[in-house]
């Protein structure tokens, strides 16, 4: 099968299969990710943590901090007038497979200290942003198009051993609200999340999102010459 | 099973300069429309706009914007880096930007009946919405890599660059209204960085470890 053609498969997961996938095809896969995805001075400012099957508790409070933020953004979308009314802590059910997978994997901002080759560097002038804590906030325009490689990598090996994938970037940015949830392992601001597992139910198939497209309202990319331009 | 790893392993490495001849317009857009077509999206809004950049004056532009960002801690001049010569010397040349993207007739319905708040509907709330589009823009760029590369069409990324939009229109880059995230080169390569890097740095230069980059929490 083709890169596009593989591509192509890959659905939103609405809902995940009570079957595990095994842990090594998973290692494989993020080992895979981790060889093939480039990095601006071999640096890789981010961090992977993954959390197995047995991490339910862990996945509710990951949960929790994507609801929260979703029901955060609606109190802010009235109070700039952009809404008149919130969802009154309804969870959306879309962000379920955030909380019920059997692998759940939570990227993070990560500084580090250069390699041997850029200490080189350093020391005749180079500046290596990404060494430096405080400038997190700095540097994350480098750490999220790498995540975003990075994930996209990691979905395309998961995907040759027939394993689906969903993402979700609805979340608190702000790493003190996830070590009050008690998720204390990453020291820096969370970038992306993804969940791992054997689809039972996808988006698409989803009652409400079919019912959608049965009205002509489907929900559809913007049109490929509105992305593309050539000068 | 493990083809695609085998072959970015084997195809991909960074590019010191390209050759003059230009792979056909064809498969460049042949590749991007595999790229927009299976890079997924939150809310399908795909919030950045690619433009591909061909004439040599603005490939120049281009590399004075990288150039002149690169700053010596020292003597605080500019300080030039060959490693940027590949932006110059490519035959296509594109660059992402953040873009105003309208909900669709879906996600309008869903605005409507649940309030959701759509930060990247308006350039006013673009801040609260640059990781996620940087993010998705890395997305992107890792589809058109393997694209590209099923074609013999070797790339290089760039992220050094002003990130500020008014100084791409200061220097004669009309088109760009929006912030800049990335740039990337595509073209054939003449020279790779792998083969013109001193053999002594080959081992210095590598990534952190798998163990410090990934974590299984058991």
């Amino acid at each position: 099968m083709s890169h596009f053609d593989l591509l192509e498969k890959r659905h939103h997961v609405r809902k995940y299969s009570d079957k595990i996938p095994p842990k090594e095809m998973i290692e494989n896969a993020l080992y895979k990710a981790w060889k093939t995805t480039p990095s601006k001075n071999n640096a890789m400012p981010y961090k992977v943590f993954v959390y197995g099957p047995e991490h339910k508790e862990k996945k509710k409070a990951i949960h929790a901090m994507i609801h929260g933020n979703h029901d955060d953004a609606e109190h802010r979308a009235i109070e700039r007038g952009q809404a008149d009314k919130t969802e009154g802590g309804r969870p959306n059910p879309f962000y379920e497979h955030m909380m019920y997978n059997p692998y759940c994997v939570c990227i993070h901002a990560q500084p580090r200290e250069p390699n041997d080759f850029y200490k080189f560097q350093v020391k005749r002038g180079m500046f290596f942003d990404q060494a430096w804590p405080e400038r997190v906030e700095n540097f994350i325009d480098t750490s999220a198009i790498e995540v975003g490689m990075f994930l996209q990598n990691l979905s395309t090996y998961l995907l040759e051993q027939g394993i689906d994938i969903s993402y979700t970037s609805c979340f608190f940015r702000d790493i003190k609200k996830w070590h009050e949830a008690g998720l204390t392992e990453a020291e820096y601001r969370p970038i992306c999340l993804m969940s791992i597992g054997y689809s039972k139910l996808y988006r698409k198939d989803d009652p409400y999102v079919k019912s959608a497209a049965k009205f002509n309202r489907s929900d559809i990319k913007p049109e490929y010459k509105d992305m593309v331009k050539w000068v | 099973m493990g083809m695609i790893f085998d072959f970015l392993e084997s195809k991909r490495h960074h590019v010191r300069s390209y050759r003059k001849e230009a792979p056909f317009k064809y498969k460049i857009e042949g590749a991007l429309y595999k790229a927009w077509k299976t890079t997924p999206s939150k809310n399908n809004a795909m919030p950045y706009k690619v433009y591909v950049w061909r004439k040599q004056e603005d490939l120049d532009r281009l590399f004075k914007l990288a150039v002149e960002n690169n700053i010596n801690q020292k003597t605080r001049e500019v300080s030039y880096n060959p490693y940027f010569d590949h932006i110059k010397t490519a035959p296509y040349l594109l660059t992402i930007h953040q873009r105003e993207s309208k909900p669709n007739k879906y996600h309008k319905r869903t605005i409507i009946n649940e309030n959701i708040w759509y930060e990247w509907a308006d350039k006013k709330d673009f801040k609260f919405a640059h990781i996620g589009t940087t993010l998705e823009c890395g997305m992107f760029l890792a589809n058109l890599t393997c694209y590209l590369l099923e074609e013999g069409i070797d790339v290089s990324y760039n992220g050094c660059f002003s990130h500020n939009a008014d100084d791409w229109l200061n220097i004669g880059l009309e088109q760009v209204r929006t912030k800049p995230i990335i740039m990337m080169s595509m073209g054939y390569a003449d020279k790779y960085r792998k083969d013109i890097l001193d053999p002594k740095y080959k081992s210095e230069d590598i990534k952190p470890e798998l163990k410090d980059v990934i974590e299984w929490k058991e």
